[in-house]
């Protein structure tokens, strides 16, 4: 609730105005004082929320059992089993071409595997797809979103979809457009965007909805300038310990060292090597670090060749 | 219990995106302008036409010609086998996924949105848009309408009766491709190669005479109706039912096809978008493989400029596509010197009916206009088949002026041979007295109009982020400068007919207006956003 407060006390008094009428407070005077409007809108909100339970995830969050993937002959994913559980972070490390954007394309309910079942929050993705949906947020590999949208549009578009209650969407519109530094960019249409911002844009989009969820993020920090990536990772470790989970696909393996509590390493469609840091290290001991780990598990070291 | 959105979000969504769109053009003034080109030009080019050449007389006499020659039964089963085409296409084809777009695929597909309240917002937009570019088609057509102002009614049905006949179509192939989905997902029998068919029998049976003696009475068959309706407008068959009620039908049956197609969409919609897309992308991987494959450092040319044009010419013929065309050129080229050598009395010229004389020359020129513009369309697109390589293309060591005369001598020739065929066969087939002295036009028109289409092309990366795919502004100005260009051309042949200062006047007016489209083209290259 004081995260709550905060944001509506930096609320202008237009975007005060427009919470008292989403949450239905009569306005029947010309002026009103500040201070009073928001002594108000907080008493709702606190209503509001003493009423209302908080939802947290099923354990696990995510669970991929015998997974498989084809596309013709070819897998593109081979018996994958994966188990994430809530407050988890997991690092989906490999080539190019291993099959991680593919295991990420299944989570989300894009793609249908061609074999194994797939449940997010408990639901299964093909026998109730909309439930297991609802928590999932998407980051894909080249960010993408609708170009004649603009911002503003495009945000209150998602919290709808999702059934976010308009005073929620608005205060949480207010937090991550100010926390990703989009409130510049509330008119702009999003064709006009560049890909820093597109990225930013689209993370504000899952995180106008309500927690708890379930992240993912497909090399989410490409893009970003260092404020950004920063702000990423210390809401993406925030979020976690609230109780959401998230499974990131990177390529910058210092990036998933330094945010990722697990990790799943693929090569050619199969899982190669998986576990924390320490488990890893200790299964590999030649391996000094996460780097030596998969390009051990991924084709071995390359030799120095004069270098 | 997690709240299901509804599909008023979904429409509402799209429909804003649609104003949005609209709001966008209007403010940017470059955007307008191919917009008021596009509007006024056209409208100018059918007042020039419509002035000139009496469309009056020529729609009056075309009635009574088609009622000599124009069989009922014949457009019934015609109306039929396009539907029958639609649905091998959509079998065949990536169905209702090709509506959707890549921003679905990361913003709507993950979100808890049922596929047919994606594919019914997508569709109404669809419609929207459609009737607004009928709305301006009609606008533009207003100045022939005037000439014979009865013609209004009719012209305003047949447009509304073909969108709604092709919309129709596109859901029916729609369907077969939902239908093939489903069954695959049964059986692996060799039978299920029959669902086309059946469906396509279901469409086609009650449109032939020799099933049923009169379709018109099956009106259930959308193609019965439409056929119905255009045959009942143009005067040559009236089977006791209004066109208003065969409106009515028309518009039962969009609703028929639209809902019976939602009803069918389920994940596999999302499926096959994925793997239409992953099929495009590997395509993109393969032309960029072309693109590199092609080593200027060991080319026998010197000159970048023929660099370029090599590179486009094998770039594109390893395309299937390509390689039919040169196909085509050959064969057509042989079938046309065949035909003016033989002349087959099993394929003889249209023999002009004699009330339709005056107007047949006219009639020639808009024809050898339109085939000229249809042949000029590589020139719009050499730019935009860059995709992102056209950045690429402008940081490379090349001048301005290469690449853009590059992409024009490249388009001239790629017209010319799409162009000779078509020519040819239009000329053997019409012929009217007096034509041919208008045929040299052609040698000015192509040149034109692959100018323009260059400047249209090279534009695209100034006046847009997406260097792909041409706003639908620019798309239409194409066909609208030239139709202006075409119509003024004729003008002043038209006047200077009979005097030597035509043969001086055109080529003069023609290379300068070509210099300044290359040159406009130039400028383009060096303001890409």
């Amino acid at each position: 609730m004081v995260h709550e407060h905060d944001v509506v006390q930096g609320m202008t008094g237009e975007e005060l105005v427009g919470l008292a009428r989403a949450l239905k407070i009569p306005l029947t005077n010309r002026t009103i004082p500040r201070s009073r409007l928001l002594d108000t809108i907080l008493k709702i909100l606190e209503t509001l929320e003493t009423a209302g339970s908080k939802p947290s995830l099923h354990s696990p969050a995510i669970k991929l059992q015998s997974v498989d993937k084809r596309f013709g002959n070819k897998f593109a994913i081979r018996n994958l089993n994966l188990s994430i559980k809530p407050g988890e972070i997991i690092g989906l490390v490999g080539p190019n071409g291993a099959g991680k954007t593919t295991t990420l394309r299944i989570i989300t309910g894009i793609i249908a595997p061609s074999r194994g079942t797939v449940a997010v929050d408990g639901f299964d993705m093909k026998k109730k797809p909309l439930q297991a949906k609802q928590r999932i947020g998407y980051i894909p590999e080249r960010p993408t979103c609708y170009q004649s949208l603009r911002v503003r549009e495009y945000l209150t578009f998602v919290a709808r979809v999702y059934g976010v209650p308009k005073p929620t969407m608005l205060i949480r519109l207010k937090e991550y457009t100010e926390l990703f530094q989009l409130k510049p960019l509330l008119s702009s249409f999003i064709g006009t965007l560049s890909r820093g911002n597109l990225q930013r844009i689209l993370l504000a989009g899952i995180f106008v909805r309500e927690p708890p969820y379930v992240l993912a993020l497909d090399e989410p920090i490409y893009g970003l300038d260092p404020r950004g990536a920063w702000i990423l990772k210390k809401l993406v470790r925030k979020i976690r310990d609230e109780g959401s989970c998230a499974v990131i696909s990177t390529h910058t393996l210092e990036i998933a060292q330094g945010l990722c509590d697990r990790f799943v390493i693929m090569n050619e469609g199969d899982v190669v090597g998986e576990g924390t840091l320490e488990e890893l290290l200790a299964q590999h001991k030649s391996a000094l670090t996460l780097e030596e780990v998969f390009l051990e598990l991924t084709g071995g070291i390359p030799e120095e060749q004069g270098v | 219990m997690c709240r299901l959105v509804t599909t008023y979000i979904v429409v509402k969504n799209e429909l804003r995106q649609l104003l949005n769109h609209l709001s966008r053009t209007i403010r940017t003034p470059s955007l307008l302008i191919f917009y008021v080109i596009m509007i006024l030009g056209t409208y100018f080019a059918m007042t020039v036409f419509a002035a000139i050449y009496s469309f009056a007389t020529l729609i009056g006499g075309l009635s009574d010609l088609l009622k000599e020659f124009v069989e009922p039964a014949v457009v019934f089963s015609a109306m039929g086998l396009f539907t029958l085409s639609s649905v091998f296409s959509g079998y065949i084809g990536s169905g209702p996924s090709s509506s959707l777009e890549t921003a679905d695929e990361y913003v709507i597909m993950p979100a808890p949105v049922r596929p047919h309240q994606l594919l019914l917002g997508r569709y109404v937009r669809r419609l929207v848009r459609r009737i607004s570019i009928a709305a301006i088609v009609l606008f533009t057509l207003a100045p022939v309408i005037m000439t014979d102002w009865p013609l209004f009614i009719p012209l305003l049905m047949f447009v509304l009766s073909t969108l709604l006949f092709f919309e129709f179509n596109h859901f029916l192939g729609g369907v077969t491709s939902q239908l093939k989905t489903r069954v695959n997902a049964r059986t692996r029998s060799r039978l299920r190669y029959m669902t086309p068919f059946v469906v396509g029998v279901v469409m086609l049976l009650p449109t032939l005479g020799q099933v049923v003696p009169d379709p018109s009475i099956i009106l259930i068959v959308p193609s019965n109706v439409f056929s119905m309706l255009v045959l009942g407008l143009a005067g040559i068959y009236y089977s006791g039912i209004s066109e208003e009620v065969a409106m009515i039908f028309l518009i039962m049956g969009y609703f028929i096809g639209l809902l019976t197609l939602a009803n069918l969409c389920d994940q596999s919609l999302y499926e096959s978008f994925s793997a239409a897309n992953s099929v495009k992308e590997s395509e993109s991987r393969v032309g960029r493989i072309i693109h590199g494959s092609v080593d200027f450092s060991d080319s026998r040319f010197s000159d970048p400029m023929a660099w370029i044009i090599v590179k486009d010419f094998w770039s594109r013929m390893r395309a299937p596509f390509q390689f039919w065309k040169y196909v085509y050129f050959a064969v057509g080229m042989s079938l046309v010197l065949w035909l003016n050598v033989a002349e087959p009395p099993w394929m003889a010229p249209v023999r002009i009916p004699p009330q339709l004389s005056v107007s047949a020359v006219p009639a020639f020129l808009i024809m050898l206009v339109v085939l000229c513009q249809i042949s000029s369309m590589n020139a719009m697109v050499s730019f935009l088949d860059e995709k992102d390589n056209v950045y690429l293309l402008k940081a490379s060591p090349f001048r301005r002026t290469d690449i853009v005369l590059a992409k024009y001598l490249g388009s001239l020739l790629e017209g010319t041979i799409s162009f000779l065929p078509m020519l040819g066969l239009f000329v053997y087939f019409f012929h009217p007295q007096g034509s041919f002295v208008y045929l040299p036009l052609a040698i000015p028109l192509v040149i034109l109009f692959n100018a323009s289409g260059v400047m249209i092309g090279s534009y695209v990366p100034v006046l847009t982020n997406d260097p792909e795919n041409a706003p639908i502004a620019m798309v239409f100005s194409f066909p609208t400068i030239n139709l202006v260009m075409g119509a003024a051309i004729v003008i002043v042949v038209n006047t200077f007919l009979k005097t030597e200062f035509l043969l001086l006047v055109l080529p003069v007016v023609v290379t300068l207006l070509a210099a300044l489209f290359l040159c406009l083209s130039v400028i383009a290259l060096g303001s890409f956003k």
